[in-house]
């Protein structure tokens, strides 16, 4: 893995991005009126010091080892162990890939495909397992929360629109 | 007085008031377990049904609910780290390390009887506060609102764990920026909301924590593989006795996080988790062995779930005396109240004492009966622990965006849900606290609403906060939140140095 002043570059990207986020963030601040622009303010001016001091305590550097030791020393512990950052990835885009397909094709039948798809494919179980399991979770959830709770669940996007 | 309490408690003995009520607690578990849905909800759908009720029945199944949902909340907030109601978010910080020690049982009977005893303290507090309630409400004006604010926020970077201020602080300043997303209170200006229409109102705070929490643990399951408790932990699901007893060995704890919630209970507009955090920050406050909240220690669970408990009971205090509901739950009980003809306001105090009694006693036993519930319910639910995950990470994850888009059956909190899923993942990867981030969500906007208001009650003059004795009090108390944890480490570290010298002279 390639390194920046002694750390994986992976390590640098969220509060990098975070980073970015608060310069626009500040940036629109300025455009607000006073009253409403006040609190924004204040707190991008904060985020703007403290995150940069994070990004460099991250670093293996003279500077970033003083500000790990005296301030921030969590950016010295390793990050979680979760395995290979594609098998992280795939977790959420299933999670993604659920929730765009409860806007198209709605939630009730969403709900056992996503089990159905997830238990096979992220899980490993059989097919049969698989679909058994989806078309218990998925009459479950439609039998509470439409009749239970009274919840209309959403139609999907297909339905909603033809 | 006596005669009114004992005509209370006979109002709710009949078969009828005890089948309402049962079937409110029942309600209540229920709704309590499933993510998003809160007694609010299903008061909601069950108003039509209190039509047809005596008051006191309608009462009884009101209580029931309330009382019930925050045990059933803490079940999965322990279990599997997805809190049932956002109150929960604070009791998943020991809980659900507990649980992944194979130390369910004990957590569970800690949040059975701290809920229990709790609710008992904050339903008789009704009776021993209404008399000071009028005061106490005067007392928390806009100055008083924004400093109890600025206390928590304060709080949430000093009880963090060691090492970890400074990135709790970046949580809760993200925290606090994404509670300035949509209109502002003061001018109407859209903020950030980028012509998003589901942005106005600012981001949904239960759809968020669906996310950071439930999601973000699931999928980080996913990823790892196993079960939620450890492999190495006890198979058998013991300690529920233990944890049962914890409450009454921790009774400065409990009693401590009674009082708070009874107090955070009475001050309109302060929910459950800014009074759930509060007790549990003291509570590390107070502790000589701070650093262990986090990793498992049963005094966070005490201090969380009697905070909860208690403030159901003492929220009832506005809605009741003065026709003020703090929150969107005591709303619709006040609607429910407006509908069996009683007129929430100093009237139903000289009008409605036996209805006001047999509230504080529905109120009382729902709590014990859902304690037990939940304890009869411990052993089975523990189970979930030592499922494999690849087949209950799913179905939690469908439940909890299903939740998610029922609070207000709008398909863009799935999307929230979703987002806050992969911020909480990302948290948890990389060592940032995700509680920072939760409680600034809920404290900036109500921080910068009474801000903008004491500027304009005080003509843009600070001193307005030395000027009221709450803002006082408050002040002191945020000065004493800053002193203490520094005193604590000077003396810390004076003791080691005497320690170290005589170790030298000795040597």
């Amino acid at each position: 893995m390639r390194q920046i002043m002694g750390t994986s570059v992976w390590r640098y990207v969220t509060p990098g991005i975070v980073l970015i986020l608060t310069i626009i963030y500040f940036w629109m601040a300025v455009t607000f009126p006073a009253d409403a622009g006040l609190m924004p303010l204040i707190i991008g001016a904060a985020l703007l010091i403290m995150l940069p001091v994070d990004l460099i305590s991250l670093s293996d550097t003279k500077p970033g080892n003083w500000l790990r030791e005296r301030m921030n020393p969590a950016a010295g512990e390793p990050p979680e162990d979760f395995g290979p950052v594609r098998k992280q990835v795939v977790a959420m885009a299933w999670v993604v890939a659920f929730g765009t397909l409860m806007f198209l094709v709605g939630i009730a039948a969403a709900v056992p495909l996503y089990i159905a798809g997830s238990l096979r494919h992220l899980g490993g179980k059989s097919w049969r397992a698989a679909l058994i399991t989806a078309a218990i979770v998925g009459l479950c959830n439609y039998l509470l929360f439409q009749f239970g709770l009274g919840v209309d669940l959403y139609p999907g996007w297909f339905l909603a629109t033809h | 007085m006596l005669a009114e309490w004992t005509d209370g408690f006979l109002a709710l003995l009949g078969y009828r008031e005890i089948l309402f009520l049962s079937f409110g607690i029942a309600v209540g578990i229920f709704v309590g377990i499933l993510p998003g849905i809160g007694a609010t909800t299903a008061m909601i759908l069950l108003t039509p049904v209190t039509f047809a009720l005596s008051p006191v029945e309608a009462l009884a199944l009101a209580a029931g609910i309330m009382g019930a949902t925050p045990m059933g909340g803490a079940v999965t907030a322990i279990l599997l780290n997805t809190p049932g109601q956002t109150a929960n978010a604070v009791t998943c910080l020991d809980g659900y390390p507990l649980a992944q020690q194979g130390k369910a049982g004990l957590a569970i009977g800690a949040a059975a009887s701290s809920n229990a005893l709790g609710g008992l303290i904050g339903a008789f507090s009704i009776l021993a506060v209404m008399p000071l309630a009028n005061n106490m409400v005067m007392l928390f004006g806009p100055p008083e609102l924004f400093l109890l604010a600025m206390l928590g926020l304060l709080l949430v970077a000093t009880t963090s764990r060691k090492g970890r201020m400074f990135r709790a602080i970046i949580a809760g300043l993200v925290g606090l920026a994404i509670a300035s997303i949509g209109y502002s209170d003061l001018t109407g200006t859209e903020r950030y909301t980028f012509g998003i229409e589901y942005l106005w109102d600012g981001v949904h705070l239960a759809a968020a924590l669906i996310g950071l929490f439930a999601v973000a643990e699931m999928v980080q399951l996913t990823v790892k593989g196993g079960s939620v408790a450890n492999a190495d932990a006890p198979a058998a699901i013991t300690g529920t006795l233990d944890g049962l007893l914890a409450s009454f060995r921790k009774w400065k704890t409990l009693l401590r996080g009674s009082l708070i919630g009874t107090f955070a209970g009475v001050v309109p507009g302060v929910g459950g988790v800014v009074a759930s955090f509060l007790s549990y920050s003291f509570t590390v406050q107070a502790s000589k062995e701070p650093e262990t909240f986090g990793k498992g220690n049963v005094e966070g669970i005490i201090a969380t779930e009697a905070a909860i408990t208690a403030k159901d009971g003492s929220m009832l205090i506005p809605t009741v005396a003065f026709g003020i509901p703090g929150t969107a739950e005591m709303a619709v009980f006040m609607g429910i109240l407006i509908l069996h003809g009683m007129q929430p306001g100093p009237l139903m105090l000289a009008n409605n004492r036996e209805e006001i009694y047999s509230l504080v006693w529905a109120l009382t036993a729902s709590c014990i009966i859902a304690s037990v519930v939940g304890l009869l319910l411990a052993n089975p639910m523990a189970k979930l622990t030592r499922v494999d995950v690849q087949i209950l990470a799913p179905i939690i994850i469908a439940i909890s965006l299903v939740g998610s888009y029922s609070i207000d059956q709008e398909i863009n909190n799935i999307i929230n849900t979703i987002v806050f899923g992969i911020i909480g993942y990302v948290m948890i990867a990389l060592n940032y606290p995700r509680l920072p981030l939760v409680i600034a969500i809920v404290l900036g906007k109500i921080a910068e609403r009474n801000f903008h208001q004491t500027m304009m009650i005080s003509d843009r003059d600070l001193s307005i906060f030395l000027d009221r004795s709450g803002s006082l009090t408050l002040l002191g108390l945020l000065l004493l939140c800053i002193l203490i944890p520094r005193l604590k480490t000077w003396k810390r570290a004076a003791a080691e140095r005497v320690k170290a010298k005589a170790q030298g002279a000795g040597a």
